[in-house]
């Protein structure tokens, strides 16, 4: 078929002058491609609704951003309001507690990132040790299951557990003869408790991606590694960790671009008077401003301006990683 | 290729629905905006001949689906008004009501979201955008039930004008034992001060510490153990108006005295607050959970006897005991210290604002006025509140009024059954129970009621004063306040507790950083801002 074509082409090239000649070539080649679609249309259809979703959900609505300079009124729309420039992010910059939020917000997401990463990528590496069988599926089920229980439900155990008159663990504490501690009133211990709360909640469910990873290593390098002589040690190291590499790499570039969006949910619920100074975050402090104060282009300016952030951080690290590791998302 | 063709199209009827749905939600509200311009009856029912079609968006308690509650079944029968119900969970009414109006999709009628949700700033902000009708003119004409009590009582029309002279909502006019309270009250266990001989309830902040250094170490309780948590709350929130009134102060942030507005927690009152808490607090007779325990956890130390001091709104919601034996437990009275040598006490205005608003594209706004202005007359409040006959109560004698409770239910189970007859339970409703309701049967008054009243009367009413009227801003004055406030109450919110717990040891240096910081965040012009909201409001009295 495409020879064909271009046999025509060839044969009208010659006949038409030179001017005609750009134009016709693009015609052709639009032609192309609309023939290349055709014939595998399937495909198309299949990421169709991918496609619409994204058109839909998240590009459709970008255009409500504007309304972070503007000051947006429900009764004239988001069209309709008035501009008023950058006062909104003067008015976030200027806030008295600014520069606490900015703190507690990239305190929390990389204290989750050093801690919260590694360990998924040790677990998926010692589970694939194991022989498969009822114990590997049972640390397994074991792992997941904080991943499907409601963050509501999570913080009440945690506030539950760690109470000083009854919690389980300042029970604990007081049988090994330690004084017991009011944890959830102390603002040094809030982000150990939020992290580590979250590193049991995730775990297990993070570590299933690297699973997948090494269920594709070839099995014949593990045997001629073990015929070479190499430990078993050896082969975690030399063998499956190069595997997890690229995979580790995505995940960690996609994690820096979210550092700047702690979700508010957790946070609200353990939040007390007592550790405030270190759980007042971004998140928590445009939920109150935004949906139950009302203030939607202020609400929308802070978001934006976490959102610079984050893409900015994700172009860089992207590129960093490009230049370093030759892995990168795009 | 033909059946390709039909693949084709297939796939582009798929992508076109989705495309539908996701539009078909604003499509849907602009059919029924059209003006219903049929005239109102002015007295009687029903208040339209033809029935009228309208949305009503209000926070659902989850007791019964809005549509099914027979109070609202038989209203729309007698009114010919007929209402589709959005009612999202109480929970989360908050966050649907204002993105309905972020959205622009916004119901006919606003039903009971009360001034928390609905508040005096998004009054004013939506009643001048338009969104919300000005009601002024209609009370005046649909309104008979609720301009006669505006008239026996000025302070509401004073309370519910808005800066630019417009009404928007319509309040909630309390009557009743408990509607002077600002919360519910703080109560003393009263077994344990049978147990110590404690006659009465203190009168003095060093009474109150007396008798909770008693609790704690006599074993009121008498298990043997010295398990006795003296004072408890959580997060301060309850108790905290109470205990300041103690030290001359009437609310946590904004009061007048004397027609001069300040802001109690930066001055000299304060501190005395904060030292007299703090030494609670470190001697162990203030819980040491309170500022991170939930309510589960309080209950539950209410059921095991644990408590000595607690607020609730009645004290057997904590202690698990009957209305009877409830009746032992008194209400904290006001107190007086060196700060404070007179008693006052927090007082309620009795006026509850936002319960109600019409929007811009209300079919009918006479019908809906007047479908709201029933229930400020005593046979409509006792409508909403009780049903109509044949469920929570019967007629005996319908012409001579008479009247008695179902049969079948328990006395204890009707404020439930209640719930799901009517939504005026758990719901800031508009209406005025300013009446008494009429007796039903021969049930008067409980033991319990009796109680409340003469504690309510003796400790509250006789000291009670209003801390600050309910006022509006005007747009410019709400954008300067409402910066501030945001930062303001996470500080002395976050303070309170530091000081309180001696997380940041309450000494001069301390206190002279906090009333800097508080400086700092603008506070003078925030109390600027009150002050004149303050003048106008006094004047709009004259």
């Amino acid at each position: 078929m495409e020879k064909h074509v271009e046999k025509i082409t060839n044969i009208r090239d010659t006949t038409i002058g030179k001017e005609n000649l750009e134009k016709t070539r693009t015609k052709t080649n639009w032609k192309d491609k609309a023939k290349k679609i055709l014939t595998s249309w399937q495909l198309y259809v299949l990421i169709l609704p991918a496609f619409l979703y994204f058109l839909i959900f998240h590009y459709g609505p970008m255009y409500g951003v504007q309304i972070a300079f503007k000051n947006y009124m429900p009764s004239l729309g988001i069209w309709g309001s008035p501009w008023v420039g950058m006062a909104h992010f003067e008015k976030f910059f200027d806030s008295y507690y600014f520069w606490d939020l900015l703190k507690n917000t990239l305190g929390i997401s990389i204290y989750s990132l050093v801690v919260g990463f590694p360990i998924p990528i040790m677990l998926a590496l010692a589970l694939n040790e194991v022989k498969d069988g009822a114990f590997k599926k049972m640390v397994q089920t074991i792992t997941y299951a904080p991943h499907f229980i409601s963050t509501v439900v999570i913080v009440g155990m945690i506030i539950a557990f760690l109470s000083p008159s009854s919690g389980i663990i300042n029970h604990g504490l007081g049988a090994l003869g330690f004084e017991t501690k009011a944890f959830m009133e102390d603002p040094t211990w809030f982000k150990s408790i939020y992290v580590l709360s979250g590193v049991w909640q995730s775990t297990g469910w993070s570590s299933v991606i690297y699973m997948a990873a090494l269920s594709g290593v070839d099995t014949q390098l593990h045997e001629a590694a073990t015929i070479d002589g190499a430990s078993r040690l050896q082969r975690m190291w030399y063998i499956n960790l190069p595997v997890l590499v690229p995979t580790m790499v995505i995940l960690l570039i996609m994690n820096f671009g979210s550092i700047m969006s702690v979700g508010h949910e957790k946070i609200l619920l353990m939040q007390n008077p007592l550790n405030m100074t270190s759980s007042n975050v971004i998140s928590t402090f445009t939920y109150q401003q935004g949906l139950l104060d009302a203030q939607y282009s202020y609400a929308a300016a802070i978001g934006l301006f976490n959102s610079v952030i984050n893409a900015a951080l994700l172009i860089v690290v992207n590129k960093i990683s490009r230049k370093v590791s030759e892995v990168s998302l795009w | 290729m033909k059946r390709n063709k039909r693949f084709l199209a297939a796939g582009l009827l798929f992508s076109t629905t989705l495309l539908l749905a996701a539009c078909g939600g604003s499509s849907a509200s602009e059919d029924n905006t059209q003006a219903d311009t049929q005239e109102v009856a002015k007295e009687g029912f029903p208040f339209v001949e033809e029935p009228i079609k309208m949305t009503l968006m209000a926070p659902g308690t989850g007791m019964a689906e809005w549509e099914d509650m027979p109070t609202m079944i038989e209203y729309e029968k007698m009114t010919n008004i007929d209402l589709d119900y959005t009612t999202p969970p109480l929970s989360d009414f908050s966050t649907k009501f204002n993105l309905a109006f972020a959205s622009g999709d916004v119901p006919h009628i606003i039903f009971g979201p009360g001034s928390d949700v609905l508040t005096p700033a998004l009054e004013v902000d939506y009643g001048q955008q338009g969104l919300l009708l000005p009601l002024n003119d209609l009370i005046d004409e649909y309104a008979p039930n609720l301009k006669a009590a505006m008239e026996e009582r000025p302070e509401i029309k004073q309370s519910i004008t808005t800066t630019d002279g417009n009404i928007y909502t319509l309040p909630r006019i309390n009557g009743g034992a408990s509607s002077t309270w600002i919360r519910g009250p703080v109560w003393i266990n009263g077994d344990w001060m049978d147990a110590l001989d404690i006659e009465e309830a203190p009168k003095t902040v060093d009474e109150l510490y007396d008798m909770l250094v008693r609790f704690k170490t006599e074993d009121p309780n008498g298990n043997g153990k010295a398990d006795e948590i003296p004072f408890t709350d959580v997060k301060m929130d309850s108790t905290r108006p109470w205990l300041l009134s103690a030290f001359g102060i009437k609310e946590w942030g904004i009061e007048e005295h004397d027609g001069v507005v300040r802001y109690a927690p930066m001055t000299e009152n304060y501190y005395g607050y904060l030292e007299f808490m703090n030494k609670l607090y470190s001697e162990g007779l203030l819980d040491q959970e309170v500022f991170s325990q939930a309510d589960e956890q309080k209950k539950a130390k209410g059921e095991n006897n644990q408590l000595g001091m607690f607020p609730d709104w009645f004290s057997f919601f904590t202690t698990g005991q009957t209305e009877e034996e409830a009746i032992n437990n008194p209400m904290m009275g006001p107190m007086t210290s060196e700060y404070s040598k007179e008693p006052i006490f927090p007082m309620s205005t009795g006026i509850q604002r936002g319960t109600f608003a019409i929007t811009k594209d209300n079919p009918n706004p006479a019908a809906s006025i007047r479908w709201a202005d029933y229930f400020y007359s005593q046979e409509g409040y006792d409508f909403l509140n009780r049903g109509p006959a044949g469920y929570l109560w019967d007629w005996v004698d319908e012409e001579g009024g008479a009247r008695e409770y179902n049969e079948d239910l328990e006395a204890s189970d009707r404020e439930e059954y209640r719930g799901q007859i009517t939504p005026d339970y758990g719901v800031t409703t508009p209406g005025n129970s300013d009446y008494e309701l009429e007796l039903i049967g021969d049930d008067g008054k409980s033991d319990f009621d009796l109680f409340l009243e003469s504690e309510t009367e003796e400790k509250i009413n006789q000291h009670g004063e209003v801390a600050f009227p309910l006022v509006y801003l005007t747009g410019e004055e709400q954008e300067t306040v409402s910066g501030i406030e945001v930062d303001l109450q996470t500080y002395i919110r976050n303070s309170e507790a530091q000081f309180i717990t001696g997380q940041l040891p309450l000494d001069d240096e301390n206190w002279d950083n906090y009333v800097s910081t508080i400086e700092k965040m603008g506070v003078e012009e925030y109390v600027t801002v009150y002050q004149s909201a303050y003048d106008r409001w006094a004047e709009a009295g004259e």
